[in-house]
């Protein structure tokens, strides 16, 4: 049970502006064409409603994204279900449904007491095409923008599931929005870098980073031990260098559990793009990177972006698995279990924020922090946190 | 698919041992705006017979577009859209070999979509949805029989983007 499933099951009572859609969704094991209820929506033509509004192929004019508002093409069955016409349709309203059920998530574990004005209309940009550093055209991605608060999706050319129907990274990349809007945007221009978290950059996952990983690891536990509650020092650039990465690393990671809280699906990154096994969260938990660690992998002048998932990785599985633990020695719902563990997530993220903000000009933030601070809101997660580390 | 063939061979067994019934095809040029959101012409084919009692004609057509394929990954959409009208029109300037006409036709048109999602596949059909045109035309008769035609409609349609369509068609026929 997800609150993907959840949301959709508790719509049993009709709202007036209900319509009908047939699009792909996860039913537990895989995506099906499932007929989802939408309450949301003002306009079938050109997609309006509270959850969402689109631009076609944006560019962006200062600072704001400038594009086309697509309008979609249906038919409307013997039943009165509205059947997309054509790919752009369907990849539009399993986006708006995807919006407008985390709009629903958010509402139902409150994330508007730490967030103003939320849930709100959120701006979805696909086709975008974006230049990446080697000037070619982006493929094959999704991410949030802090700075234009807008999801993009640039075109999808591989064999698997696209990312605008795959519920798990919708569920991530809004993730992200939160991530931003708590820690980030309030933090100021210091970690400015964190906000540009995407779906997946790691090329491939070759040996050596995994290895380069046990070697952080294990160079970083003995100072681990016992000195988590002080706070290391470095100098200024490394210092920026390893909270930046530290922070996205965190983002990447947190953002995975939020993929799973959403979708229920373990493997959701793997079902796009089938090279990404390793995200999955229900590999075994290898525990966090220590102080050193982090700032090894930070240091690393080439293979920051790819080590960066790494990290996200860490944490993402060591949250996954001891949440599964506690699950399976408390009798409790897995939907109430969830919701318990998703609001403790931003509770700890606006603890967060004020740690950092506490940090002194020569400190570092410990990377067991994070979950210290989860297991502060979540007492119960501790003994299997303490027991996966 | 196959009421609209049953219809249109009904309609010509009744005429077709009548005087100035005429068969042809016609090549559709619809300007509707596609996936990329461009107006651009769909190829529909249209097949028509009229019975020609001058300066009037009266028929029946039937038009299908060429199905649309789009797709990314493991999702893809296939549609079809088939119709029927039932035409007029009157021919108000004509020469030996040229003429000029006004045609207006009203139908219905039905849409037809198949979704994969890997092995998963749906077919799914809209209702019957209303439509009508206006359009000119001018005729050449280049043998005995056969002419050409090029004709301008504006449809009128539900279900249709947009909600005004203009097309150019290129029409063949023969006259018995």
């Amino acid at each position: 049970m997800s609150f993907l499933t959840g949301c959709t099951q508790n719509q049993k009572e009709k709202h007036p502006d209900t319509v009908r859609v047939k699009i792909p969704w996860f039913s537990g094991q895989s995506y099906q064409l499932r007929t989802i209820e939408l309450i949301s929506i003002t306009d079938m033509v050109t997609l309006k409603g509270w959850a969402a509004r689109f631009l076609l192929s944006p560019g962006v004019s200062d600072q704001q994204l400038v594009g086309l508002e697509p309008r979609i093409h249906t038919l409307r069955n013997s039943e009165g279900v509205y059947i997309p016409t054509d790919y752009l349709s369907t990849e539009l309203l399993s986006l708006y449904a995807h919006f407008e059920k985390l709009a629903q998530m958010d509402i139902d574990i409150g994330t508007g007491s730490y967030i103003e004005n939320w849930p709100r209309v959120r701006t979805i940009a696909v086709d975008v095409k974006q230049i990446d550093s080697q000037g070619q055209l982006q493929k094959d991605n999704a991410r949030f923008s802090g700075d234009l608060d807008a999801f993009l999706f640039v075109p999808y050319t591989m064999s698997d599931l696209p990312f605008s129907v795959n519920a798990g990274v919708i569920g991530h990349e809004h993730f992200h929005s939160l991530f931003y809007n708590i820690l980030i945007k309030p933090l100021g221009a210091s970690y400015p870098d964190s906000a540009h978290a995407t779906v997946h950059q790691m090329s491939d996952l070759e040996k050596d980073l995994i290895q380069k990983i046990a070697q952080a690891k294990r160079g970083g536990s003995q100072i681990q031990s016992g000195s988590t509650s002080g706070n290391p020092t470095l100098d200024l650039n490394e210092r920026d260098n390893y909270h930046r990465f530290l922070l996205r690393g965190l983002n990447e990671g947190l953002a995975d559990v939020w993929g799973w809280l959403y979708s229920g699906d373990t493997s959701f990154v793997e079902k796009s793009a089938s090279q990404f096994s390793m995200r999955n969260l229900d590999l075994p938990s290898f525990g966090v990177l220590s102080v050193d660690g982090i700032k090894e992998l930070s240091s690393s002048p080439t293979e920051t972006e790819n080590l960066v998932y790494y990290v996200g990785i860490s944490y993402a599985r060591m949250v996954y698995s001891s949440f599964q633990e506690m699950k399976k020695e408390n009798t409790m719902s897995e939907i109430e279990a969830k919701k318990e563990l998703s609001q403790a997530l931003l509770r700890s993220l606006v603890r967060l924020k004020s740690e950092y903000i506490k940090l002194k000009t020569d400190e570092l933030l410990v990377p067991q922090k994070p979950l210290d601070l989860l297991t502060d809101e979540l007492p119960r997660l501790k003994t299997y946190i303490e027991k996966n580390k | 698919m196959k009421y609209f063939l049953l219809a249109f061979m009904l309609f010509f067994s009744f005429f077709v041992q009548a005087r100035g019934i005429t068969m042809g095809a016609a090549l559709d040029y619809r300007f509707e705006r596609g996936m990329d959101q461009n107006i651009s012409p769909g190829n529909y084919l249209n097949v028509f017979g009229a019975y020609r009692f001058d300066p009037f004609s009266v028929g029946v057509e039937f038009f299908q577009k060429s199905a649309d394929e789009s797709k990314a990954g493991t999702v893809s959409v296939w549609s079809r859209k088939s119709g029927l009208l039932l035409n007029g029109s009157v021919t108000s300037y004509q020469t030996k070999n040229l003429s000029f006409y006004l045609a207006a036709g009203f139908g219905f048109s039905k849409q037809w979509v198949q979704t994969t999602l890997s092995d998963q596949k749906d077919l799914d059909s809209s209702r019957w949805y209303m439509m009508g045109y206006g359009g000119l035309g001018l005729r050449l008769n280049l043998l005995t029989s056969f002419y050409t035609a090029i004709e301008g409609r504006l449809y009128l349609a539900e279900n249709q983007d947009p909600e005004v369509v203009w097309a150019p068609l290129l029409k063949a026929g023969f006259e018995f």
